[in-house]
Formats: C-alpha cells, structure tokens, sequence
C-alpha cells in the first residue's frame, strides 16, 4: 500500500501523528456504517487469535490473520519486508504477542489503534537516522520561486519554500524522492541520493496550465484539443461567486449566449451556442454532469440546471463544434456543456466553508409618470380621442374646421352626438353617463390626494444567503468529496422566494489494482413560491405589468386598509377611465408554489485489463419529481362580473416524476510510442426515460384559508382531473480514434450510430461521424525564428454531422385521444377519434458543421489568441407543419427545409502584469448570422407566427410587423400620406396629425395588415464580453463587462405602456416627454388617445433595441496569507465583496431587456419580451474558509 | 478469476436489445388496433358526434349565424351597427372555428367510415346498427358540409382522409352545386335509408344519435336552401304525414322544448350534447346577451357574444306578440341586474338563474339543432308555394297555439314575409332567420334596412347604404389559403 500525497500547504510535523489522523478521518468518514464509533481500543486486549502457519511469507501471515479476526493492517510494502518467510503456531495469543514474533522490533514499529494496525519502520520515527535536506527553488531565469510545495515522495511529509525559494527537510533518507511542484511549472522529481544540499530548477510549463480538459466520454490535455471548446476552470469560477450555474459561462465564452428569460429566483437561462438551428425541435444545449447526459436541457422558465450547488462545479466545458460534439450523437445538435463536479484529492482532509449574504434590488425601476404630469396625460389623451373623433364634423372635406381641442365639456358632448359614426357608445348618451369622464378630464380624477408609485407597492429588497461545506480528501485509494449547502433567495416581490438543500457525495475507490469503483449521489430539494402570472404576457394579470399601467392617482388601500379591489363596476367612476390592471396588493395572494426533488446517483467501474487498455461502465439514474401547488382566492375580483363580484376561487395541484436511467461502457486503448500517442475508444449507451404526471383542478373553496383541494367543491370539467404516462429510449454506439504525432500532428475521427423511441421504426437510426484535424504550426522548424513573438500555434479545423431529435414522444404513432360524449339518456360515454396525422417518416434534424481555428501564444504565453469560424448546415428541420383544417388537424410535425449558421468567434487572454501587482483581461467576442435556405415540403416560403416571420432567403425569425414612422406631423403630411386601413378611405375617418404612421410596404396606398414587413434581426450582431483581473497581496479585483450589440426586442404587450398611449393606463416618462403635441409635431411618438386609433397595426410599435451593456460582474476579495492562517491553524481564508448586474446601460424601457418567452422550440418566440421579472442586482459579501 | 467474472458481469451490460427502442403511448390507444368489437365502433361514433360540441359552441355557428342576421347584434364590436363590417379586414376577422370544425367532423366521419368497413357483421342485428352507424356518419358528414355551404359557399370537398399533408393541398374549391349534389344529397339519402326512426329500441340510451327522421329533416332544409320546394315537401311528407323517420310532435309548453329536464323530447330532431355533471357544460348561456336592456334604458355588462337587437323586439312588439314573447324568450327576472328585473332568453337558460353560479359552472342545456315545429313551418311554406294554402295554415297555426297566439284565420293571405316572421318568432335566436332570409332571397334589403332603421337606442346610420351580395358570405380564413394558395378568397374581402 502506498501513500502519495501531494500537498503544498502541509507544514513539517509529526509524520506518524499526521498519518494516523488521515487514516482515522478517512475511515471514519468511508466506514462509519461498519465501523461504530463503539470500538476502542480494548477490542485489541481482549481478541485473542489462534495460527498455524508454516514457511509462509510475512503477508499472507498477516492476511490470515485480518481473516481470522477483525484486525487489518496498513502498511507500506516497499518498507516493510512482507515476503519474508515464516513459520508461526499460537494459540490464544494477543495480537501484539503474535506480531512480536513476527516482526523485529528494532526493525518495525508496531501501533495498534482499535482494529488498525500499523506496521512502520522504526528508523522512520528516528530523527537521527534521517539526514537533512535543503536548498533552493529558482526558475530558468534564476529567480527564486516562493511557495513551491517539496514533497518526500510517498509520504504527506513535506514543507513550502519561503520568499528566497529555500527550503529544508530534516528526516529524509538517502534513497528518498524528493517532489517539487509550482503552478505552472514542470513538476520534478528528484532522486536525493545522500545529498544534503538539493538546488532545483523548475521550467514553466511549455503551453499556459497542462489542464486536462473534458472531452465526450474522455478527457484530453489543454494543448491537444483539436476542436473548438470553451472552458472555464474552477480558477475562474473562484472568482465568479455564483448564484446560478448560467452565471458561470455567461459572457466568458465567445459564442455562447445566456439569456435570464426569468429572473425570478430559481428561474430558468435560456443558452443558445452558435445561434438558433431549429424551427421546432430542441434549441437547447446537451448538459454532461461528470460524464452522465442530463436528460433535459434548460427549461426557459425554472432551470433543471439549479439542482447542482455552484460551489461544486470544478469546471465547466462547452462543445461548441460538431466535430467534438457529434460522439453524442442525436442529443449535441446545439452543443453539449460538459459539467464537472469537484472530486476527492488524496492527502489530508480539507473542510471548506462558504457563506455569503446579499441584497438584491432591481436594476431598473421603469421611471413612469407621476401625480401631476398623469394628469396633463390624461387630460390630452381625452382631448385627442374628441378631436379622432371627428376632426371634420361629418363633412368629407380635409380642409373643414376641426373640432377644437379647447371646446368646453357641454360642447364636446354636443358635438359627439351630432356625430353620425358614434360607433355605438350609446351608453353614453344616456342620463348619469359616464361620458363626459371619457371625453373631459372632470372627475374626482383631478382632486386625487394619491401619488401611489406602484413599483414601490410591489418591489422590495431580496435576500440570498447561502452556505456551503465540503470536505475532501483521501488517501491514494480511496477519494472522497462531500457537500451540503443551503441557499436561499427571497425575491424582489413579496412572494416570489427559492431555496435549495443539496448534498453531494462523490467517492472514488481503488478496489484493486485493475479495478476502480466511483459513486455519486446528489440529492436535492428545490422549493420555489412564484409571484402567480409574472411569466405571462397578459397585461392584466401580470403583476410587474400593472404596476406600470396603475394610475399613481389610486390609492392601493381601501379607507379601511384592505387592498382595493378597483372596483370597475358601473357606477364607478373609474370604470370607464381605467384599464383592468389587479392591485398588486391582490396579485400576491395568489399561490403558486413548487417543489422539485431530484436525487441524481451514479455507479461506474473502471476496469484496467492492461496497462493501456481501460474498460469503463457508467450506471446511472436520475429520479425527479416536480410538484405544484396553485391556489386562486375568490377575494380578486374577477373580470367580466363587473368587477363586483368574488371570483371564484380556485386550486390546483400538479405533479410529475421523471425516472431517467442509463448505461454507458466505453472501452479505451492508449497508447504511446516514441512520438506517436494513439487513443482509441468504442462504446455504447442505452438511455430511458419513464414519465407520470398528474394534474387536478377544483373550484369554489368554502374559504380562503385552507387551500387545500378537498375542501374545494366542484371540478367543472373532464380534463380538470388528469393523469398521463409517458416513456422514451435512445441507443447508441460510438467509437472514436484520437492521434497525434509529436504533439505537432493531431488528426481525430469518431462516429457514433444512434437510436430513438420518438422515430418509427422506418427512421430510427442515425449515423453521425466527425473528423478533426489540428497543426502545431509553432513547432516546425520553419518556425522557428517567429517563436520568439508567438511561442505556441496551432491551426485548427473540423467537420461533423449531429442529429437533433429534440421533440415530443410518439409523434410518428397514429393514437386516439379518450373523451366522452353524451348520446343520451345513458348520459357521458366513452369517444374515441384520431388525435392526429402521424407522421411514420419522421426522422432526425441534422446538423452539418465545418469549422476552422486557430490558437495562438503570444510573448512566452502572456498573449493567448483564438479565432474560430464556423459553418453549420441545419437539415430536415423538424417544424410542426400547419396543416390546412380540410385534414382535420391543425398541424404534424414534419421534417422540412434546410437554414444555416455561420460566424466568427474570437477570444483573447492576455497577462498584462505578472509581478507582484498581477493584472490580466479576457475579452470574447463572436457573431453568428442564420439564413434560411429552404424551406421545401411547405406551400409557401414563409412562416408567420406571431411577431416573427421565417422565410426563404432571410434569418431565422426575424422581427415582423408595421413599419412606425412617427406620428403623422401635420394634415399637409396626412394629406399627402397613404390612408391607414381600407375602411377608412373617406376623408371623414383619415387619420389625424398625432396618430401613429406607418410605412406603405406595398405601395398600394393603403396601410393594412398586408403591409407589415421584417423589422429586423432578433438576433443579435454581435456580443462580447470584457473581464479584467488584478491581484496584489492578497487582493483581488475582477470587473467582467458583457455587451449585447444589435438585434430588436419585441414588447408588443406593452405598447400602452411605452409608445402609444391610450389614455387608460399609466405611460414612461420618456413616451410623456415625447409624444406629438400640436406645439410638438416633430415628437417621436404618436399622441396618446382614449380611443382607439382607426386601423393601425400595432404589432410593430414597441420594437427596442436589444442593445445593452452590462456590468455584470464585480468582485474585490482579500485572501489571507499563510503566516497568519498557520498560526489561526486554518487553511485558507478569503472574503469577498461581490456585485452582480452593477450597472447596465440600455435602450428598452422595460424591466428586463432579455428575451422573456424564450422556449425550447423556438420559432415565433425569439425576441420576444413580455415583461417579465426585473433584472435583479445582487450585492453580496462572502467567506469562504478552508480549514 | 475476480477480474474475469467482473468483465463478465460488465458484458452483460453490452447487450442492448432494439426492443427497448419500441414505445408506444401507455396513456393513448392507437387506431391500428382499437377497433374490434361493435361496442369500441360505436365510441368511434362517438368521437364523431362529440365534435357537435365544437360546432355549436357558443361563439362560431350558434353567434355569427345569429350576429349576421337582423336579429342580434355583436357588443363586442365597436362596430356593432354593420355586423359586416367585421369582416372586411379579412387577415385579423375572418372566421375559422367553423371551418374549422365542420372540416374536423368530415375528418373523423371519413376515418370512422374507413375503420367500419373493416367489420363484417355477425348477424342481423349487427348488420343493422352497421348500416345505421354508416348511415349516421353519413349524415353528420353532410351536416358539416351543408354548414359549410351556407357560411362559405364553395368549398374543398374532401371524403376521404388524407395519408400525408401534401395530398391536401392544391384541391381548390368544389363549386356549391357540386358539394350538394356529390357529397349531401346521396350522403343524406343514404342515412335516411340506414338510420333508425326515433323511438326504435336500438337508439334506446342514445338518443342523440341522428334518425332517419333528422335525415329527412335536413333532406328538405338542403332542398330548401336550394330552392327546391318540390323535393323539399316530398322530404317533409315522409318526416310528417308518413312518419317515415318516426313520430315526432310538438311539445304542449314551448319552453319545455328546452327544458334541461325533457331533453331529447318528441319534439326534438337534433342536439349537441351537454352536461356539467360530466364536465362538459355549455357556454352558450353565458354568452348571450340581454336584449332588451336598452330599450329599458337600463345599460347592461358587455360580455356577451350576441345581444338581441331592438329590431327584433320591435317586431314582437308591433306585431302584438307579447303573449309570444314571454312564452318563447322572456325568462323573468335576473338577480344581477340593475335595476333586477331584466329580461332574459328563454332559450337555454334556466329562469330565474344566478348570473355567477352559471357563469362560473356553464350550464346542462343542449344545443337545440333542429325541432319539429321548424319542420312543420318548412312544410308550410312548401304547402304554400305549392297552392295549398289551407294546409299550410293548419301548419302554422299548429306552431302559432302552441305559443299562445291565436290562430290566423282561414281566409289568411299567405305571403313569404308572414312565412318569415312566423318562423322569426317561433326560432328565434335558433340559428335559422339568416338562412331563410338568404335562401328567400330578402337578406341584402332586410338586413341593410335594419342597418339603417333606428329603434329605440340603437342609432345605425341612415345613411348606410345596402349589404354588397358578396357580404352574405364569410370569407375564407386567411390562414388557411396562406398554407394553400389555390384556395381563392370569397370575393369583396
């Protein structure tokens, strides 16, 4: 048995007490379960063991004697001779009887702890059998190295250079190893040989850090990658305390896109990698979790992802290139990110412990009109729906009088009723009409003693905490790396809240010498309240959304203090003013609140069958089930009763469980031989999901308190109750060959052959091989007189077929849908019709990718560059094709057409200080264009849905609606532009000066819906992300910026809100400032009005920007030096000031630039923001403490 | 040996078998292998008649068949007063539920016909309630169709179901004639000749399924729609003197025509089903407005889909027919109201309901499709425009008395617009005043003087001029020629 630790921190000591306590920690946290604590140390007084060995050798005397007893020895077989023969008969005898005959002891020393016994050399314990090593630790330019860890090898013994580099051990033997080992340095080794003084060199290491980097079902080094992959490491992560996993990646990596589309706590990213490639299957990237796929991608609203605790994510890779990603066959269409967790390191036990505390706040507060300024609003919003009334008193005459903006009430109300197109209002006229409300600004309106700020009435400060311990270590054979944490976030609502316990456990073991077993475990409880309707894109009910539009000059409280229902009933004088918004007040009683356990487990076994042969099997399963309980209290009143009355309550509850298994076995060949390094592997892996959901509704509770369903009374509907079952599998075979020939030549190939339930059987195999090829340029002779400017080239490129498969189950299976009828007096019975066209052919999106690069070092490493350009053709696209209703359907999915990506990515890390005041930036930047190439199987060339238009020839989902001009200047402009809507082509109902224009795309004359036309890209042009670092003595400071350039954001739904007021509800400071006056006609916003604008097409009046730049990441954090944590006898220590979301600078007036409804299939979605949770920024302080 | 038998154990894992790639919905049968027995046939039948739900919900036939004619008026619509107006902007007005859902009918009848040609009949029962189902998919076939006609005019006809979408497109559209004399006519026909008469034992428990007698009943709505009284009254001769299609009669109280209680009653031809108790109540109440409310001066909550209009009271009202009106619409008092006392449809509502609780709950009222008295005024009419004018009152006096009005006298000139307001009065609000005003030939000069005559507070303006012809048809939803250009739009949209 052998001990190698190597550990830098571990101060000279004791070596047998330092070795004892490893042991115990170790066993007490592996075997607490066989080994109770109960034991002591009389268990070795009171054993008595009986033998009868003859001429056998000292260890397998010692083996019967583990066999016939409890006791089990530790020792070191290179210093303790165990092949000695011998011959021993007791009877009865104590264990240290037995031992004594067996072993010398001036030779060996023997200590029995309970039913461990260690057998160590006496001369180790003897100072003076050891002599004295020392010497010094220099670079290769002869400057000392401080800190560099000297290790005996073999032992944990082992001390730290100090700031001249020197270092001395005493005990050390003259056949002793000595290990020197320095960040990013070559580590040595050297053999003493009775010296007593050891000079060492140290060389840097030839390409920045020799970090492994995870690869699919494998792992490579740095400087042998052949394909296009991002990392982050958990050296960078340090510096990146993170409240989301999403966080990690966010704006560190050149073609990778991270969109918060819901900030709530505990809510979901949406990451694209190299753009959008799918109609309707997947977007969403491959998660690997330590080499075990994720059965799901991000959900846009809460994120599966947030299971795994940040801290103990130790390095996070993206496969953003089909050549690297295409071993995962069907499920790497749009990139795989590979997740790697923290593992045991043998040597001694490290705790570590982190906490940190934070405020969060909103980025934004929306700045809307206040008190006196909603009045003017009001106030010219009524004038301008008189004078849109009518502007020419019936006479179909561009140049008769206008009605007059300064007409008293009484002769507004007269002329309305001369009006011939009333359209309707007939209520109007009546006696106790709220008519003149509508029309004049003369209700109790003006006189309200309120200046409410509605976001103040919902908005608070969140809170995170969150706390974390872990504790690893191990010895050479058994690793282990545990962890609990807690976090909390209350959100920046008054319900919205998530907090997470989790454990981790992942444990390595060295059974024997071929054989080594792994286990993981991570269970998790996620609880979430979400603010009821945050998400949704109705105004109304939308809590952020109504805070907004709610009039300041509304009280939210009743005279006796409960919240106002805003009663809109008739005789209100508010119900013909004011748009329905809730008092949020009321929105925040409803309940919605969820609860996901997820217990992730996985077993794997490594078998070693030779030195260059390795045969590894994975088992793992993922159990998870989502609950959901929603409550609706009957005291929000409810639309469309008037408002007057109770709504009627309603709960529902919701549940799903998930049951995700698979197996992977993979056999590795490695192999090197003078310059050529061979790696080959084949595998396969069978994956199966199982689902069971249920769902039930009821209504009409007694109360309001107890909320639970059984006190609900009535289900109104068949489908109020439900449970549905569901499964999936996937199958595949892989291999893959990796070489290289001096490091200089690499050349990979792999291919994988895939299976999925989700395809018939006429399609349901796939093939999908890559190829990579990389040139280290930098190391041909030719080379050689540039590699003082660029020490380290290499010329990169690639090509691979993924498939994407990212759709529902059984859509290629004809099924019935179960209802009932009611065909008599037998009442309901059972119906069954088709549920819909199956589509047998259906079969895999593909996604062809070339890609080039290049990876440079600059200066002796100081300056990294990479560049990479890609091509990704995306076939097959699997869309749900609308079918014509004369087939009974409204649509199947099909596979059809083809699009592209393609674009540029760029990364530059640069060390611009490396002395004692350290400073170092990285900065990214990438863009990706799309291009639909066809769209064939469809009968026309495009697809609209909703705001958002795919056609032939364009990007995918570009932005569609009405091209706004600004408002119509004058009449001379209204006069001599073309006429809003067919209806109104009389001059009687033309548009007026104020009302918003838009461009007449087909040129017929006539603005309508035929005229709306692509806006823009949703896409953007390009993002970009900036982060610098400085170190000095302990302090460090990171800055990261992160930019978001081009590309439009829909926010249709609040139209209202922002550009085209309409007189019902509250409006930005920005749209009050510049909206069309008749003393303002050059605005930049059409004049609000009380009605409705005849005609218009809207879709295109609140398109933004998506442009923003973000301070999205600010830490400044101290770490203690060694001399005062050895003497607090701690291992480390560092505290930290972290702000999240610093600042940001943008053009969209709303809450949150990001791209809101954002889902997995993406058509029709992207650019789409419906005015979901605030940005929050964090503000936090942290500890972490390693003991 | 250990290693051995741990790379042995680690084999078995290798050996993956496609099987486990074979999945198919555990919550869902498929059609390939439901379909065995009669009893699974007749809940594919079923499936068929369930779509009625769709088709007369509450806001497609049953709204803007009524909001087109000069009965209701749309509130919703701030153009309330040319309820054509709606249409005009065919990209965000066009109507596709009920194209929609007639097609989705014709979808699940040609399946079912499809599967039921499978089946051979082990006896004569069974061959019997074969030829009945086949006769019932038939027929709701060319009810779907006969909707389709009356609200788009030509249409695609498809009576087949289409293996893949391409097969779908590029149909274009089958002119009206055709779609009658291809698809309603004989498929009509054929139910009159395989369905059962009403009351017969098999539809005993089931009788919502269609009878030999709705078969006759829309034989001689689809003849008169075309304006064909001679096949018309041969239809209706068989429905009402040969009793071919069973005994039908008037109920004695015309609200218990309606009655949640009596439904399926002798009285009754058609329903669509519905009951809250299975959880599939109807919306219709809740969405049909108060009518006379501002007559009354008294403003009502604009929610409702269809609102009646003043026009139409007027009529009850200057034809002397209060009597009539409380009989067949009023329905007394209502809680919410301001002031309480509000009028309110007879018609599928319960009386003195709760606004709230049936707003929340929907109600158990079936839709009423089609009814004997229609058939009896039918028959009226072609007894009239045959000569025979006797007969033809005795008709309608039958339906008059029924409603509390006296019975026209014997010397009573007959004309086509005395025939109209008969049936205004006796189906109002039952889907029927806009085809009649269509296949009579009145719509464009009825419905464009009601647009411009001012009743109580209505206030149209006087000056609109007529109806285009092209209006009395809905436009095609553009959505739909979208996906297949060769689908040409309803001219004027």
């Amino acid at each position: 048995m052998k001990k190698i630790t190597k550990d830098r921190k571990v101060p000279s000591g004791n070596f047998r007490k330092k070795c004892f306590f490893i042991m115990r920690l170790t066993l007490f946290f592996l075997i607490t379960s066989t080994l109770s604590l109960l034991a002591s140390g009389s268990y070795s007084q009171n054993t008595r063991v009986s033998l009868n060995l003859k001429s056998v050798s000292v260890k397998d005397a010692l083996k019967a004697i583990e066999n016939s007893s409890e006791f089990f020895f530790i020792y070191n077989n290179e210093l303790i001779d165990v092949n000695r023969k011998v011959d021993i008969t007791v009877k009865d005898q104590k264990i240290s009887d037995i031992l004594s005959k067996i072993f010398d002891a001036k030779d060996v020393e023997i200590t029995v702890v309970d039913r461990k016994i260690i057998l160590a050399p006496t001369s180790m314990g003897e100072q003076q059998q050891g002599k004295k090593v020392s010497g010094k630790v220099t670079d290769s330019k002869g400057s000392s190295l401080p800190g560099v860890s000297v290790i005996l090898k073999g032992t944990t013994t082992g001390v730290m250079t100090d700031n001249n580099g020197s270092y001395s051990l005493s005990n050390v033997f003259e056949n002793a190893i000595l290990q020197f080992s320095f960040v990013g340095m070559e580590s040595q080794e050297i053999l003493v040989s009775g010296k007593a003084i050891l000079n060492v060199t140290l060389t840097e290491e030839t390409v920045g850090l020799a970090e492994v980097m995870v690869v699919g079902y494998g792992t490579i080094k740095k400087r042998d990658v052949s394909t296009s992959i991002s990392s982050v490491s958990s050296e960078e992560l340090k510096n990146r305390p993170l409240t989301n996993f999403a966080m990690g990646i966010s704006g560190l990596m050149p073609g990778v896109v991270v969109q918060n589309t819901n900030s709530a706590p505990g809510g979901g990213q949406t990451i694209t990698i190299r753009g959008v490639s799918s109609l309707n299957a997947s977007n969403s990237p491959l998660y690997v979790v330590d080499g075990f796929a994720m059965p799901d991608g991000f959900n846009y609203l809460e994120s599966p992802i947030n299971s795994i605790s940040p801290s103990d994510i130790e390095s996070i890779e993206v496969l953003k290139d089909a050549s690297s990603s295409a071993i995962y066959g069907t499920r790497a269409a749009n990139g795989v990110i590979l997740i790697t967790t923290k593992k045991g390191k043998s040597g001694k036990p490290k705790i570590n412990f982190s906490y940190s505390t934070g405020v969060q706040s909103s980025l934004d507060k929306v700045k809307m009109l206040s008190g006196k300024d909603f009045l003017q609003y009001m106030g010219e919003s009524r004038d301008n729906a008189y004078i849109l009334q009518d502007p020419n008193n019936g006479n179909d005459n561009p140049n008769a009088a206008l009605w007059s903006r300064t007409d008293p009430t009484n002769v507004r109300i007269a002329n309305w009723d001369k009006s011939p197109t009333s359209d309707g209002f007939h209520q109007m006229y009546l006696a106790n009409s709220l008519f003149n409300r509508w029309i004049s600004l003369t209700d109790t309106l003006s006189h309200s003693p309120y200046n409410t700020d509605w976001q103040n009435v919902l908005l608070r400060h969140g809170k995170i905490r969150d706390y974390q311990i872990s504790l690893n270590g191990g010895t050479e054979n058994v690793k282990y790396y545990m962890s609990g944490g807690y976090y909390k976030n209350d959100g920046l609502d008054q319900v919205s809240g998530y907090e997470r316990f989790s454990l981790r456990t992942n444990l390595e073991a060295n059974v024997t010498k071929w054989l080594k077993v792994g286990l993981t475990l991570n269970p998790t409880l996620e609880n979430t309240s979400v603010l009821a309707n945050s998400t949704s894109s109705n105004s109304t009910t939308n809590p952020f959304l109504a805070t907004l539009g709610l009039p300041p000059t509304l009280s939210p409280y009743l005279s006796n203090g409960t919240p106002d229902p805003f009663d809109v009933s008739i005789n209100s004088p508010w119900g013909w003013n004011f748009y329905g918004n809730e008092n949020p007040l009321l929105s925040i009683k409803r309940q919605d609140k969820r609860k996901t356990i997820k217990v992730f487990s996985a077993l794997n076994a490594e078998v070693k069958f030779m030195k260059d042969l390795i045969w590894k099997t994975d088992l793992q399963s993922q159990y998870q089930r989502w609950d959901r309980s929603y409550f609706s209290p009957s005291i929000i009143p409810q639309a469309g009763l008037g408002y007057t009355s109770p709504s009627q309550s309603a709960g529902t509850a919701q549940g799903n469980d998930r049951l995700y298994t698979s197996l992977t076995s993979v056999l590795t060949y490695m192999k090197t031989f003078k310059s050529h390094s061979l790696t080959a592997m084949v595998g396969m892996s069978v994956e199966s999901t199982a689902y069971s959901s249920f769902g039930i509704t009821k209504y009409d509770f007694p109360t309001d308190v107890l909320t639970t369903l059984n006190q609900a009374i009535t289900i109104k509907s068949q489908t109020d109750v439900t449970t549905n079952k569901s499964s999936e599998s996937m199958m595949g075979t892989f291999g893959r060959l990796m070489y290289n020939y001096s490091s200089k030549y690499y050349l990979t190939a792999s291919v994988r052959r895939d299976a999925s339930s989700k395809f018939g059987s006429n399609n349901r195999w796939g093939v999908f091989p890559s190829l990579s090829a990389a040139w280290r340029i930098s190391d041909e002779k030719f080379f050689k007189p540039l590699r003082f400017i660029a020490n380290d080239v290499k010329l990169r490129g690639g090509w691979g077929i993924v498939g994407n498969a990212g759709i529902s189950n059984y859509l290629f299976s004809p099924s019935l849908s179960a209802s009932t009828y009611l065909m008599g007096a037998n009442g309901a019975t059972a119906s069954f019709v088709n549920s819909g066209m199956p589509n047998a052919n259906l079969s895999w999106e593909t996604s062809k990718e070339s890609g080039i690069g290049a990876d440079f070092q600059f200066l002796n490493n100081r300056i990294g560059f990479t560049i990479d350009y890609y091509y990704r053709l995306t076939d097959n696209m699997l869309y749900n094709l609308p079918l014509l209703s004369i087939t009974g359907f409204s649509g199947t999915m099909t596979n059809i057409g083809s699009m592209r990506n393609r674009g540029f990515e760029y990364q530059l890390n640069t060390r611009n200080l490396t002395g004692e005041f350290k400073w170092s930036t990285n900065f990214n930047l990438s863009y990706n264009r799309s291009l639909v190439l066809s769209l064939s199987g469809l009968p026309t060339d495009n697809i609209i849905a909703g705001n958002n238009r795919t056609a032939v020839g364009k990007p995918l989902d570009v932005m569609y609606g009405g091209l706004f001009l600004g408002p119509y200047k004058n009449w001379e402009d209204v006069k001599t532009s073309p006429i809003m809507g067919s209806t109104t082509a009389t001059w009687k109902t033309r548009s007026n000066p104020g009302d918003p224009k838009f461009a007449d795309i087909n040129g017929d004359g006539i603005i309508d819906a035929s005229d709306q036309t692509v806006l823009g890209r949703t896409d953007p042009d390009y993002i970009f992300g900036i982060g610098n670092t400085f170190e000095y003595k302990g302090f460090d400071l990171t800055i990261h910026f992160n930019g978001w350039v081009g590309g439009l954001i829909n926010a249709q739904n609040m139209t209202g809100l922002f550009t085209l007021g309409n007189g019902t509800q509250n409006v930005s400071q920005d749209y009050f400032d510049n909206y069309w006056r008749p003393d303002n006609t050059n605005a930049k916003y059409a004049m609000p009005s009380r009605k409705s604008f005849a005609g218009n097409i809207a879709s295109g009046m609140a398109v933004f920007s998506a442009t923003r730049y973000t301070i999205d990441n600010f830490v400044f954090g101290y770490t203690f030096g060694n001399k005062l944590l050895n003497k607090a006898h701690l291992g480390s220590l560092r505290m930290y000031l972290n702000i999240q979301n610093l600042y940001q600078w943008k053009v969209y007036p709303g809450y949150n630039v990001e791209n809101t409804t954002s889902s997995a299939s993406a058509t029709s979605s992207q650019g789409s923001n419906t005015g979901s949770y605030p940005t929050p920024r964090t503000v936090s302080f942290g500890i972490n403490l390693g003991l | 040996m250990k290693k051995i038998i741990f790379v042995l154990i680690m084999s078995v894992c290798l050996f993956g078998c496609e099987k486990i790639l074979t999945r198919f919905p555990e919550d869902q049968l498929t059609s390939d292998n439901f379909y065995t027995s009669l009893a699974d046939y007749n809940k594919g039948l079923t499936g068929c008649y369930k779509t009625l739900q769709a088709i007369y919900n509450d806001n497609d036939i049953t709204a803007y068949g009524e909001d087109m004619s000069d009965d209701t008026r749309e509130p919703g619509f701030a153009a309330w007063s040319d309820p054509f107006k709606m249409f005009l902007k065919t990209n965000s007005n066009s109507i596709s539920g009920i194209w929609s859902n007639d097609y989705r009918m014709i979808y699940n009848c040609n399946a079912f016909l499809d599967v039921l040609t499978k089946y051979s009949p082990k006896n004569a029962v069974e061959t019997a309630e074969v030829k009945a189902m086949e006769g019932e998919a038939h027929f709701l076939r060319a009810l779907a169709y006969f909707n389709l006609v009356r609200f788009y005019g030509d249409v695609p006809m498809v009576t087949k179901t289409f293996a893949t979408p391409s097969d779908s497109y590029g149909l274009g559209r089958t002119l009206v004639a055709k779609i009658y004399s291809d698809v309603i006519i004989p498929d009509i026909n054929l139910a009159v000749a395989q369905c059962y008469q009403k009351g017969a034992a098999p539809l005993k428990g089931q009788e919502a399924r269609a009878t030999s007698g709705a078969a006759l009943y829309f034989l001689s709505k689809a003849y008169l729609q075309q304006g064909d009284y001679t096949n018309a009254q041969t239809a209706l001769k068989k429905l009402i003197e040969d009793k071919q299609g069973g005994t039908f009669s008037l109920m004695t109280t015309y609200a218990d025509v309606f009655d949640v209680n009596k439904k399926y009653n002798a009285e009754s031809i058609l329903e669509a089903g519905f009951s809250i108790a299975s959880g599939q109540p109807s919306n219709f109440y809740a969405h049909i407005g108060v009518d006379i409310a501002t007559v009354m001066n008294v403003r009502n909550i604009v929610t409702n889909t269809i609102m009646g209009s003043c026009n139409l009271l007027s009529d009850f009202t200057a034809s002397g027919e209060k009597d009539r009106f409380v009989a067949t619409v009023d329905s007394g008092k209502v809680s919410y109201a301001v002031p309480p006392l509000q009028p309110f449809r007879q018609k599928f509502a319960p009386k003195y309901a709760d606004y709230v609780k049936y707003l929340n709950t929907k109600t158990d009222y079936n839709y009423m499709i089609a009814r004997y008295a229609d058939a009896l005024l039918m028959y009226a009419e072609c007894l009239w425009k045959a000569g025979n004018n006797a007969g033809a009152l005795q008709y309608i006096n039958q339906v008059r008395t029924r409603a509390k009005m006296p019975a026209l006298s014997a010397n009573t000139t007959i004309d086509i617009d005395l025939i109209l307001h008969e049936r205004r009065m006796e189906l109002t609000f039952e889907g029927q005043r806009y085809f009649d005003l269509v296949r009579t030939g009145r719509a464009i000069a009825v419905i464009s003087k009601f647009l411009r005559t001012k009743v109580g507070t209505d206030s149209p303006p006087a000056n609109n001029p007529d109806i285009a012809p092209e209006q009395l048809l809905l436009p095609i939803p553009v959505s739909e020629i979208q996906k297949d250009p060769t689908l040409v739009q309803n001219p004027g949209y």
